[in-house]
């Protein structure tokens, strides 16, 4: 029997390596990086820290999230995530069943594990839609990769390079048509 | 829980539609929630007497998300794309309009970047549908044995219509029609629709529903029971027994 979700996110874990950001996306400047994990020193089949923000909107919009392939050829699901700064604005929680959620967190918000997780089917939440605010809420990118690191029981995010954010296109970032 | 009086609800509603200026492009969240929580929203980039209108691949960033290949997002795009008439590359929704038709172009970008990513997270509770589909045949056949139980098989009801089953168990005198549920409402009125057109046929089969958990149905665990029993997956083989019997 393998690890459970829970087990996985309740263990200590470490990111093998940091591969670099990849080549930004052409038509959107959106790049991103997969990191495999390991667990007591093994890593784990399935098991990677996903990376993604756009290169040239430096600071905002950066996601965190924990991919997890529980069977082989099937698709992934998304265990964890962190949005820091989302160009969407604000996130919206589902209407309460219980009213322990706040109805609308800010763009800087923490999809947790514990909130998204239906033990009794050992699965997640649908797209993880259960988000509360970054508390407290990371001032740079260091303090969110030791927000994240924290948060989703990775003890080395720090080897995580800050993507090379263009603060020169901003303004002249023109979209493609083609890609 | 705060009053709700005119100036919250005005608060609220102002809040529906909100913008941000970044360099020459506008960003802007429109009050459609995607899967996760989060508006759909789009950029606009103004180019001479024309606009750009795109939706920053965020539709495209919620079906990497949900585990959908780049193929799968295509192929899920075209069609709401052409019915939106709006363009794609390989991540982004877009339009290129005359600046008059923006208000029509922004709504018509940031639905279809709704859709898509809907139409997706729709597909990953279907997967999850299956899957727990699976799991229920494997324990009845572990129950029933392998003889008794046949898979694949449609039952048709009153209706005439055609209802796939998870599995139909054949006891010693009659028949028990056993159907996986998960909580996604689509699942459960798929079920509810095809247990009341079974259960109206003269000699009717048992209908049994076999849920992973009770009480994440809520409500609806008594719009099942209505036509059905239903039972939780890791019952005992007794419990699967009384509710064929």
């Amino acid at each position: 029997m393998g690890m459970g979700l829970a087990d996985i996110m309740a263990a200590e874990k470490r990111l093998s390596l940091f591969p670099g950001w990849v080549t930004p996306r052409e038509e959107n400047n959106y790049t991103f990086f997969n990191a495999p994990i390991e667990i007591g020193g093994v890593v784990q089949k399935g098991l990677v820290l996903h990376g993604g923000c756009y290169e040239t909107r430096p600071d905002r919009h950066v996601t965190f999230e924990i991919h997890y392939i529980r069977t082989p050829a099937r698709k992934h699901m998304a265990l964890m995530r962190a949005d820091w700064r989302s160009i969407s604005g604000g996130h919206t929680n589902p209407t309460p069943t219980g009213g322990r959620w706040p109805a609308k967190v800010s763009y800087s918000h923490l999809h947790s594990f514990r909130e998204n997780y239906l033990p009794a089917r050992d699965r997640m939440r649908k797209d993880l839609d259960t988000a509360f605010d970054m508390d407290p809420e990371p001032q740079s990118f260091q303090e969110l990769l030791e927000f994240t690191g924290n948060s989703f029981g990775i003890s080395n995010m720090s080897i995580v390079a800050q993507p090379e954010w263009r603060y020169d296109l901003l303004a002249f970032g023109g979209p493609q048509d083609n890609g | 829980m705060a009053e709700a009086d005119y100036t919250s609800i005005k608060r609220i509603v102002d809040e529906l539609l909100t913008s941000e200026r970044f360099g020459n492009e506008t960003i802007v969240r429109l009050p459609l929630i995607m899967p996760d929580g989060s508006n759909a929203t789009v950029r606009v980039v103004p180019n001479g007497s024309d606009v750009f209108v795109g939706d920053i691949g965020l539709a495209h960033i919620r079906a990497e998300s949900l585990g959908s290949s780049t193929v799968g997002f295509a192929n899920t795009a075209r069609s709401i794309q052409e019915r939106f008439g709006i363009d794609r590359n390989k991540t982004e929704l877009f339009v290129r309009v005359p600046a008059d038709h923006l208000y029509r172009a922004i709504c018509d970008v940031g639905m279809a970047s709704w859709q898509i990513a809907d139409s997706i997270a729709g597909r990953s509770e279907e997967r999850a549908a299956q899957e727990f589909g699976e799991e229920v045949a494997e324990r009845l056949i572990r129950y029933f044995g392998q003889e008794k139980v046949e898979l694949g098989d449609a039952v048709v009801g009153q209706s005439q219509t055609a209802w796939d089953v998870t599995a139909i168990v054949k006891t010693n005198s009659h028949r028990a029609v056993f159907q996986a549920v998960t909580p996604a409402s689509v699942t459960v009125y798929k079920a509810k629709a095809a247990f009341h057109d079974i259960s109206v046929l003269p000699n009717a089969p048992k209908l049994v529903a076999v849920v992973k958990n009770k009480e994440e149905l809520g409500n609806k665990l008594s719009l099942l029971s209505q036509e059905a029993f239903v039972i939780e997956e890791e019952e005992p083989l007794s419990r699967y027994l009384q509710a064929a019997a």
